[in-house]
């Protein structure tokens, strides 16, 4: 009882320094995005998404053109998705490498010797990539307009919903970058773990997909383990949905498509959710693990 | 101003700090000296609340640092020992970068100041890459006292510093409590520990061996007192009459060749010396006593530790 009361008083006196905790997150944030704007790989990457929509877009185009006739609703929504997962995993990537780099250079606990906590770093960290992949669709978004004039292809209104939508998987995406480098603690083995855990969620997409078609040729049967691997692959897969930012992102777009405004608002709470969580276990991570 | 209560760390059956009970008083400089691994960054670290302690509690400016973290800190300036820095910056960029992340005020004049104050101000375009390792510790505590802070956490502030650099550090160290900082330096380098610290704590091992002023300190260590004689012609046998005296224990030659007499306690004796050196007829022409310093202290101390340790293993 005395102990419940004790935590409630905890519970109920300790502030939130909102202020403090904005104030070094963004002087966090600022510096990461002068950095990366020094550098050449956010240009390099931002580049190679915009040339792979733009590649994708004028194989539509050309597609239509041999086949007189095709139907296609939204065409810039695959550039826009190509681009975003290209963008979000850069952006996670060089989240992940710059803790563990300023973890194992001590500039880390440099910062902590001031008002700075895990929460106002990790959170500097991601309105840095935040801030770094808005300027990367602000391009994109001028890139679609440049393209619609060129190619008279229509540009709805909702492509700033799809760009709202890729803003919070980013989030999510680069949350998971800042979790690998807490829990990585060295650069070598956070990139591992992001390389590893990413290829993971891949292959168990595409062998979700490939075995699906192998299971229809061999005709399995109950006992047969290519049934089995079906079904852990396919529960994989849905567990997959739920935690990746990009499947969720698919299925906005589609509620987009389909004018599902239901399904949409659940795509969105659940892209925040899942930004959230990978945030808050980031966040506990790091402090577990020192900045040391 | 800084106190800690049974601070404890152990890591596994490790002990890194044992029941440490510190207390260090507003505005004094507090060397805290301890061999390497003695537990002295750990306890820094505790104090500035980044390692959590397995036991104990510390208490900065009156209350624990979880009581408002944000506003303690930024009352706490810090130089620690291999901790690296922006290379890309240059210097006054990086000091800026700091002025605003402590929210320091008039920072450009302050900036300024400090760097005129270490004689870097013509190098603060320069990357701090470019820094020697000296410059890059007087750039670290221009960072620490650009938001005027109230306590100095200082490890090792003058590793890496040459003669003239280590003067100026010690100078503005001294200006910075005289203006009414409190100052804990941990370090290993004594002589410099002796000339600015008003106590000293003496570490090992994770345990507080000793903690008082120099002075009493060195009483500490020397049941004796040693008197340095200088003597003009003295007769050939002036270390047997020497002898004869009831308080000295051994009369030896000093490395400039006057004359050490060892007494067998810590009282004062040179008005009884300089009767007794008058009544043979010989001219005193200088005499003080030569204190015991903090590295004598600090080998004596620490070695007691050890050996009361090896006779107790417990």
């Amino acid at each position: 009882m005395t102990g419940s009361l004790a935590t409630a008083r905890s519970l109920r006196l300790r502030p939130l320094y909102l202020r403090e905790r904005w104030h070094a997150a963004w002087l966090v944030g600022q510096r990461a995005i002068h950095s990366a704007l020094l550098g050449l790989g956010f240009y390099a990457t931002v580049s190679l998404a915009l040339l792979l929509a733009s590649l994708l877009v004028r194989n539509n185009l050309e597609f239509a053109q041999e086949n007189s006739l095709v139907v296609m609703i939204r065409p810039l929504y695959l550039p826009i998705f190509v681009s975003t997962v290209l963008l979000s995993l850069y952006l996670a990537l060089s989240a992940t490498l710059s803790v563990t780099r300023e973890r194992d250079r001590g500039t880390l606990l440099l910062l902590f010797f001031g008002p700075m906590d895990e929460w106002a770093y990790l959170l500097g960290r991601l309105v840095g990539q935040t801030g770094l992949f808005t300027l990367a669709m602000l391009l994109a978004t001028a890139w679609a307009l440049l393209f619609a004039r060129l190619t008279n292809l229509a540009i709805n209104p909702d492509l700033l919903l799809v760009l709202l939508f890729a803003l919070l998987a980013n989030a999510g995406v680069v949350a998971f970058g800042l979790l690998m480098a807490a829990w990585g603690r060295t650069s070598r083995t956070a990139l591992v773990l992001f390389v590893l855990i990413t290829l993971l969620v891949l292959a168990i997409q595409f062998g979700d997909q490939a075995i699906l078609q192998l299971a229809a040729k061999a005709q399995p049967n109950r006992r047969d383990p290519i049934l089995f691997l079906r079904q852990l692959l396919a529960g994989l897969n849905w567990a997959i949905q739920w935690i990746s930012p990009y499947v969720q992102l698919s299925q906005a777009m589609d509620a987009l498509v389909v004018g599902n405004p239901l399904a949409l608002a659940q795509r969105g709470v659940t892209l925040l959710l899942q930004a959230g969580l990978l945030f808050g276990a980031a966040v506990a991570v790091l402090k577990r693990s020192g900045v040391r | 101003m800084i106190r800690t209560l049974h601070l404890t760390k152990t890591y596994g059956d490790f002990i890194a700090v044992d029941d440490l009970n510190l207390h260090i008083q507003p505005g004094e400089i507090y060397g805290f000296l301890g061999p390497n691994g003695a537990g002295k960054t750990t306890t820094l670290l505790m104090i500035l609340g980044l390692v959590k302690p397995t036991r104990g509690q510390v208490m900065v400016l009156g209350q624990e640092l979880q009581a408002d973290p944000f506003g303690l800190k930024r009352r706490i300036g810090v130089v620690a020992e291999n901790v690296q820095q922006y290379d890309e910056m240059t210097g006054q960029e990086y000091l800026a970068f700091f002025a605003r992340f402590y929210q320091a005020p008039d920072s450009a004049a302050r900036i300024q100041a400090l760097l005129e104050r270490v004689q870097l101000w013509d190098r603060r375009h320069v990357p701090v890459g470019g820094y020697s390792r000296g410059m890059r510790q007087k750039l670290s505590l221009c960072r620490a006292l650009l938001h005027d802070p109230d306590i100095l956490l200082l490890d090792e502030p003058v590793s890496g510093l040459d003669p003239r650099g280590i003067r100026q550090v010690r100078e503005l160290l001294l200006e910075e409590n005289r203006r009414g900082k409190t100052i804990l330096i941990s370090s290993h380098i004594l002589s410099e520990i002796e000339r600015t610290a008003h106590r000293v704590g003496i570490i090992s091992r994770g345990r507080l061996l000793a903690e008082d002023s120099m002075d009493a300190l060195r009483r500490r260590v020397s049941g004796q007192q040693r008197v340095e004689l200088e003597l003009h012609a003295p007769p050939a046998e002036i270390h047997a009459h020497l002898g004869q005296l009831d308080f000295v224990a051994s009369v030896d030659r000093g490395s400039n060749g006057a004359l050490v007499v060892h007494t067998r306690d810590a009282a004062d004796h040179r008005a009884e010396l300089a009767r007794f050196l008058n009544g043979l007829g010989v001219l005193v022409t200088g005499m003080r006593v030569l204190e015991a310093s903090l590295e004598e202290a600090f080998v004596t101390i620490t070695d007691e530790s050890v050996h009361s340790l090896l006779e107790d293993p417990s």
